[in-house]
């Protein structure tokens, strides 16, 4: 039924002989009766006047204008596999909350593996097909029911997808009002600065420019602190409108994985002086001495700006520390070796 | 698109994962090679250094009976002549397990210095000494020299803590050894530590203490009037050379925790300021309890120690758990200084004499050949060395 190409007949139609090289914007396609490649022009030639046989020689099988598809996957057997895949997962579309047990949904998705294997290898074609039909016939309204359901949830995350796309719009344009804004207010800045600076005395334009730039600096912070706080009010704002989010965050951070079949001690036997864990209080830790643990040397690690880019945290080593401290102190090798 | 066919497997799915046994920080120790392997107690420590020195003994026993019969063969008159001093009763002088130990030591002694002639951290110098220390407890000395195992150690211990040194250059730096000697006993050497290179030393669980002392004793409010940060910061640093100078050279390490061992340098070095940290400690909830009365038996169950639960039935009713484990501690703790501070001294002359029976236990021919050399010339001075 399906024959591989040669390597050179690969881009030209076999029924007109048209060449891919010749006509670059011709393509071809496929009709899932017969798998055999048509190009486009041939297509609209033969079967826009209705249903009629392949031209492939020896084929004949017939076949409808409207059946023909783009090819997606170059292996013309997986392309075979992915439709009739879709067909049947159409109608075998039961999902896991449909099943009491999870034994019950693997059984359920073995048979429909076994059909799918069945028709694509053509084992058992016509029983197979039989019994698809069958369950197709019998469950009718539930098939329609659950498709409808799915239908319904793809198009509440589409809406949530445009709804986050919009989120994303506002907050740019907001963004760049405010870049106008500041790009205005700036010249304006300049030009006062200039007519200060031409009225008054030189021996003062120093302390102008410094008291100008200071001032800069402060609304820019302001700005910045501005478009901080009215983007946070919109996710807010989005968060809040849209149930999608709210079930990310709902899910629990589950139990932490540990590789030795329980928990980690829990009940730690010492008790952690506050250690800064921030950059900024990091950089600052020589006013917070008192409170934490004090290793001159180690402290002033803690401040390197080159191990803090790299992820090397304070406190990390004061707690690796106090872990091996008390880990093994209550084994008494004397007395638990000499029981064994 | 698990529907389209991906069998789940049960576990994924599994809503309510079972309660698993809690696992305290001491059990993960428990779970190391290092207490599985190679914690031993005094007696079994013995036992096993003993049994080293036995099965080299005989294996030397047995080389050297090999080269006796084929030199006797080859030349058998000086043999016939000296019968009375050639055989190999006479002639067999084999390090007895006292000798070793000392020998032992002595190495071990020059081990750290090789480690500072290369300036090595103190981590691989400590690796070292341990991986030393654990090669003989299997193998023996009359079998392996020391010198090159002890090169082999500290070059092997560079490389798993993490301190990199090429062969070459390390060759380069020492005498009269070869590249060879080196990576040919890299692999009985790790064969013999059954290929274990983690190492937990003393010197982190002390830095540890040396942190939460602080917070015990100097927070909220100092504890002690005459104890601040630099009595603490002086403590811990003479604590570090008590580790370096006794735990690292005697066998603690086989017979202790790391915890214990570095609560011992401190024990040891202010006995006063250690002690209250430990009574903060470990005896912080006493007055609580002795409020409830009640057998409040959830809360302290969990702070007893898994082997005191299950160990033989204990006079319950007069100590309570806390006080026990304290005492317990204070007691490892003492027996841990006390031996630490048992390293047997070598003089110079004993190290050397042990050395050059070491050497012959080595190298049986030469010795064979020396003495019937020594015999057979007719110097009388050396006659009379020889009887």
């Amino acid at each position: 039924m399906i024959g591989l190409e040669d390597e050179r007949t690969k881009d030209m139609c076999p029924i007109c002989k048209t060449d891919k090289y010749l006509s670059p914007n011709m393509t071809f396609l496929i009709n899932p009766e017969c798998y055999h490649k048509i190009c486009e022009s041939c297509v609209d030639r033969i079967f826009s006047l209705g249903p009629a046989p392949c031209p492939y020689p020896k084929c004949g099988k017939i076949l409808r204008k409207n059946k023909f598809k783009k090819q997606i996957f170059d292996d013309i057997l997986i392309e075979r596999e992915i439709d009739i895949r879709k067909r049947i997962s159409n109608i075998f579309n039961k999902t896991e909350e449909d099943f009491p047990s999870l034994d019950e949904y693997n059984q359920y998705l073995e048979k429909v593996e076994n059909v799918i294997f069945n028709l694509n290898n053509g084992v058992d074609k016509e029983k197979t097909e039989e019994e698809v039909n069958k369950y197709e016939a019998e469950n009718k309204i539930e098939i329609l029911e659950k498709s409808m359901r799915e239908s319904q949830k793809n198009s509440d995350f589409t809406k949530y997808q445009e709804a986050v796309e919009r989120l994303k719009q506002e907050k740019l344009r907001i963004q760049k009002q405010m870049e106008i804004e500041d790009i205005q207010y700036q010249k304006q800045q300049q030009q006062e600065l200039l007519d200060k600076l031409s009225s008054s005395n030189t021996a003062n334009s120093d302390e102008i420019i410094k008291q100008q730039q200071s001032n800069m600096q402060k609304r820019s912070q302001f700005r910045k602190r501005q478009l901080q706080q009215l983007t946070s009010q919109l996710d807010q704002n989005f968060s809040k409108n849209n149930p999608l989010t709210k079930k990310e965050v709902d899910n629990e951070p589950k139990a932490p994985f540990t590789p030795f079949q329980g928990d980690r001690e829990l009940k730690k036997r010492y008790e952690l002086l506050p250690i800064p864990r921030d950059v900024d209080d990091l950089l600052d830790i020589d006013n917070h001495a008192d409170e934490t643990y004090q290793d001159p040397y180690v402290n002033k690690l803690a401040k390197n700006k080159e191990y803090l880019g790299a992820g090397w945290r304070l406190h990390t080593v004061f707690e690796r520390a106090l872990d091996e401290a008390f880990m093994g102190l209550g084994c008494f090798i004397e007395k638990e070796k000499m029981v064994s | 698109m698990d529907r389209n066919g991906k069998v789940k497997t049960e576990a994924e799915q599994d809503p309510q994962p079972v309660k698993k046994q809690q696992v305290s920080n001491d059990d993960l120790y428990r779970r190391s090679t290092q207490y599985e392997m190679w914690s031993y107690t005094a007696e079994s420590f013995e036992e096993t250094r003993r049994k080293a020195n036995e099965s080299g003994r005989k294996a030397a026993t047995e080389k050297f009976n090999e080269v006796f019969e084929s030199i006797r063969q080859k030349s058998p008159e000086p043999f016939e002549k000296f019968k009375e001093e050639l055989n190999p009763e006479k002639l067999l002088d084999l390090l007895t397990y006292e000798e070793e130990t000392k020998y032992l030591h002595y190495y071990s002694r020059s081990i750290i210095q090789t480690c500072n002639h290369f300036k090595m951290p103190t981590q691989v110098r400590a690796t070292a000494v341990s991986f030393f220390k654990k090669f003989y407890l299997v193998q023996s000395v009359s079998e392996y020299h020391p010198k090159n195992i002890l090169y082999t150690c500290v070059f092997l211990a560079a490389k798993s803590e993490n301190y990199f040194i090429s062969i070459e250059s390390f060759v380069k730096a020492l005498v009269k050894v070869l590249t060879k000697d080196i990576l040919d006993l890299e692999f009985i050497v790790l064969q013999s530590l059954k290929f274990t290179l983690m190492v937990h030393h003393p010197f982190r669980p002390l830095y540890g203490f040396f942190l939460d002392s602080q917070a015990v004793l100097l927070h909220p409010s100092p504890l002690m009037y005459d104890v601040n940060i630099d009595t603490l910061g002086s403590l811990y640093d003479k604590s570090k050379k008590w580790l370096n100078d006794y735990a690292l050279l005697s066998d603690v390490a086989f017979l202790f925790t790391p915890p214990q061992i570095a609560l011992a340098a401190m024990y040891d070095i202010d006995k006063r300021i250690t002690d209250r940290y430990l009574k903060k400690v470990f005896l912080k909830e006493q007055k609580l309890e002795v409020i409830d009365e009640e057998p409040k038996e959830s809360g302290f169950i969990k702070k007893e120690e898994p082997e005191e639960a299950e160990g033989v039935e204990p006079k319950e009713d007069k100590k309570d758990p806390q006080r026990e484990q304290y005492e317990t501690l204070v007691k490892t703790i003492r027996r841990c200084i006390r031996i630490a501070k048992q390293i047997p001294e070598t003089t110079k002359e004993e190290s050397k004499n042990i050395d050059k029976k070491c050497f012959f236990t080595l190298n049986p021919t030469r010795l064979i050949e020396k003495r019937v050399t020594k015999l057979s010339s007719p110097s009388p001075e050396i006659k009379q060395e020889a009887a």
